[in-house]
């Protein structure tokens, strides 16, 4: 059947072109209107506590995500519309003035996180 | 006009023609003179552009200022043996630097140019060397595989990689900064944390002499653009296309 | 069907004891690696990449290589081909793995290979790299196990078979293309920044492929007994002559571009590769070796030659010597010559000399590679026995 044959054919093609056109630099990735920089909010916590308790996993890596590929855009905005800027330093700005923050939970639960392979732990501060 | 005249004024003309033409091949620079105009009459994205001008004319002899302050600044690890070498901003003669251009025998300041058109970015397999909306190109650390090809990409040399464990050859450790792992690259990041709190550089704010200016290169009042208005500068091996955005008035 | 590579005499076990011995070998240098770090290697500032990378050029020409076997066999019915279909199919499976493997064994950070599939950045040639090797994977050793299957049942190989080798085309011509590009990003390199240099890798792979295949069919007539590999060896000598020919013009004519237009980057790299300026610049304990890829250029060369001989190519073990010949030529060629003399600079500092643990895991990949080919061409084999006899 030679419909066939050009159906695989031009689908052959088109993969081809669209990976030569992905190939050639398309730049991808939105651009938005520059958000001013946050002050950091320490009047209450960016999530409820027990939603922190069972999700900070994930807050944690969209955090370093973010203020890693984009500096002082990376901006969040609670629900009650607070804005926070995205960066570990936000979050030691509190949860700082305990040393047992991370460690007390993670020991129990015998989880061992690599945050602390490269950022400096509250354990090892003078 | 006799026959002789005309083969003379011919030659002549040829003659004359030729001579400019070697002139203007003679003339034609060495090195790319950037004057500030070149960066204002073609602006290759809008927005924020950080840029860094050295002025090597008050670089101090014997002075490390700048690569000290990095140093403690940011964690940056020292290993004696050369073929682990880790820095973010060190030192090289300026002809090495900038060319024989260049005639100076003082050792200049070099650092990651954050080019506009940066080839480590184009050799990243996992998009952790990429350009930020500000221009600064910067290593997600949380994702660098370690396969060292932005290292063969940066025609500079300005990427280095964590050959072992870094955290015990950290001599003075800051706490106010992470420190790398052994198997990620890392490179100058023109202090984007110190950015992010409104401050300067480290290097350039450590800069005793005050050699070291920083600023928005898209700003046509900031410090940076009224430097390079007043001044010829040069970048490194402007030929290559990359754009960097350090430049330096000799 | 795999359980045939599962029975075979002394001399097997043997070989695969050897094989398994030398990939632990490896898997104990990766050891040292992931505790030590890179540090442990040879590589470091000025060798950046080291013996690792440098098999990744030649490993993709290799595996694009199949496709100028399986095209003609299944989209062009040649069917003189068939018996080298799957032995084809299989290699270009063991490269595609093998690849992987030296891909994943130069990473500093290992644990995080899903990003390699996670966070591709389209712009960067690189980026396709693992997924493309991962497909053509799946595609190659899917098209040879199909193949070998029809063949124990007595069928004619299914009909998607046809589909599958049509997405192997694009996914297989672009190994190479990438493998290039990859390099072409990087500017100051002057060998690696020329557009010769995807071409170069697929003919070379090309000269390899047949090069081997024809080791390969020649030692199962020996071992099978089988009459009916003559033509077929015939026909891979002559593929493998034109593709070794090609080859050496390109080798040729990157290094007449490079000495008339006097690249000093290229001419740079070809001095320490074929004068004896690799003397000076070589470790002490490589200094021996020093003289090997002219060595291995001059034997790539004679052996085209001779394959381009009547007499020779009517023999039965001087062609396949002179396969292998080709095929240990052209990996120098693409392989570490390209990639090791390539970021050599003047005034770089040291050339690259692989330390001990990145010798071994080099060897224990190679040994891999072999150990999984071995136990493919013994499946091959048994089925091919168990039809004849039959």
């Amino acid at each position: 059947m030679p419909s066939k044959k050009i159906l695989i054919g031009a689908a052959a093609a088109l993969m081809l072109l669209a990976a030569a056109y992905l190939a050639t630099g398309a730049e991808t990735g939105l651009v938005s209107d520059p958000a001013s920089a946050a002050a950091p909010d320490t009047t209450g916590c960016i999530y409820p506590k027990e939603y922190m308790h069972s999700h900070h996993m994930q807050v944690l890596a969209d955090w370093k995500e973010h203020a890693a590929h984009e500096g002082p855009d990376a901006v969040m905005t609670a629900p009650d519309g607070r804005r926070f800027q995205k960066d570990l330093a936000t979050c030691l700005g509190c949860h700082s003035d305990n040393r047992q923050f991370c460690f007390s939970c993670h020991t129990y639960a015998n989880v061992k996180p690599n945050c602390w392979n490269c950022h400096i732990s509250p354990q090892d501060l003078p | 006009m006799n026959e002789e005249r005309r083969t003379f004024m011919k030659k002549a003309g040829l003659g004359l023609m030729a001579g400019f033409g070697a002139a203007a091949i003679a003339s034609s620079p060495l090195f790319e003179r950037v004057a500030a105009s070149a960066w204002a009459a073609a602006p290759k994205r809008p927005g924020t552009r950080w840029g860094m001008v050295i002025d090597t004319r008050r670089c101090r002899e014997g002075c490390s200022a700048c690569v000290d302050a990095c140093r403690l600044s940011h964690n940056v690890p020292t290993f004696s043996d050369p073929r682990r070498r880790v820095e973010w901003i060190h030192r090289e003669e300026g002809r090495a630097l900038l060319g024989s251009a260049c005639a100076t025998q003082k050792l200049l300041p070099a650092l990651c140019n954050h080019c506009e058109e940066p080839s480590c970015v184009r050799s990243c397999p996992t998009d952790s060397i990429f350009r930020r909306r500000d221009g600064i190109v910067a290593v997600d650390y949380h994702r660098c595989i370690g396969c060292r090809s932005c290292m063969l990409g940066c025609p500079y040399g300005e990427v280095s990689f964590n050959w072992s464990d870094p955290r015990p050859a950290i001599t003075e450790p800051t706490p106010d900064y992470p420190t790398r792992q052994q198997g990620v690259v890392e490179k100058c990041n023109f202090c984007s944390d110190r950015l992010k709190r409104g401050l300067q550089p480290s290097c350039s704010s450590r800069c005793p002499e005050g050699a070291m200016t920083f600023g928005d290169l898209n700003d046509p009042d900031s410090a940076v653009r009224r430097l390079l208005a007043s001044s010829d500068s040069m970048r490194r091996k402007p030929e290559l296309g990359t754009e960097p955005k350090v430049y330096y008035i000799i | 069907m795999f359980e045939k590579a599962l029975k075979g005499n002394r001399a097997y076990w043997i070989w695969v004891a050897v094989l398994v011995l030398l990939a632990g070998a490896g898997v104990h240098g990766y050891r040292v690696q992931g505790a030590e770090g890179l540090a442990s290697t040879g590589m470091g500032v000025g060798a950046v990449w080291g013996i690792y990378n440098a098999q990744l050029p030649f490993l993709a020409g290799l595996a694009a290589s199949a496709l100028f076997i399986l095209v003609p066999e299944r989209l062009m019915k040649q069917t003189g081909l068939s018996a080298a279909a799957p032995l084809s199919a299989f290699l270009a499976a063991v490269a595609s793995a093998m690849s992987l493997l030296f891909l994943a064994a130069g990473f500093g950070m290992p644990s995080r290979i899903p990003t390699l599939f996670v966070n591709l950045s389209p712009s960067a040639p690189v980026s396709w790299y693992a997924p493309a090797l991962l497909l053509y994977l799946l595609l190659s050793l899917g098209a040879g196990w199909s193949l070998l299957g029809a063949r124990r049942k007595g069928t004619t190989p299914p009909r998607w078979l046809r589909a599958l080798v049509v997405v192997a085309v694009p996914v297989g011509l672009a190994l190479p293309v990438i493998a290039a590009f990859m390099l072409a990003v990087m500017p100051t390199h002057g060998l690696w920044t020329s557009a010769m240099l995807a071409p170069r890798i697929l003919v070379s792979g090309l000269a390899a492929g047949m090069g081997l295949l024809l080791v390969m069919v020649v030692a199962m007539r020996r071992s099978a007994g089988a009459e009916e590999g003559r033509e077929l060896a015939g026909r891979l000598s002559g593929y493998t002559a034109m593709a070794g020919l090609a080859s050496l013009c390109f080798v040729g004519l990157d290094a007449g571009t490079a000495f008339l237009g006097n690249l000093p980057s290229e001419t740079y790299a070809l001095r320490l590769l074929y004068s004896d300026m690799a003397r000076e610049a070589l470790p002490v304990a490589y200094v021996p070796f020093a003289g090997l890829p002219s060595v291995l250029l001059a034997s790539g060369a004679v052996s085209v030659l001779l394959l381009f001989l009547p007499a020779v190519r009517r023999g039965n073990l001087l062609p396949a010597l002179a396969g292998l010949l080709i095929a240990v030529s052209a990996w120098f060629d693409r392989g570490p010559g390209l990639i090791l003399a390539g970021q050599a600079t003047p005034g770089g500092g040291e050339v690259y000399a692989p330390a001990l643990p990145d010798m071994l895991v080099t060897i224990g990949i190679w040994a891999g590679g072999a150990l999984l080919l071995t136990a493919l061409l013994k499946v091959t084999l048994s089925v091919r026995r168990e039809r004849g006899m039959a």
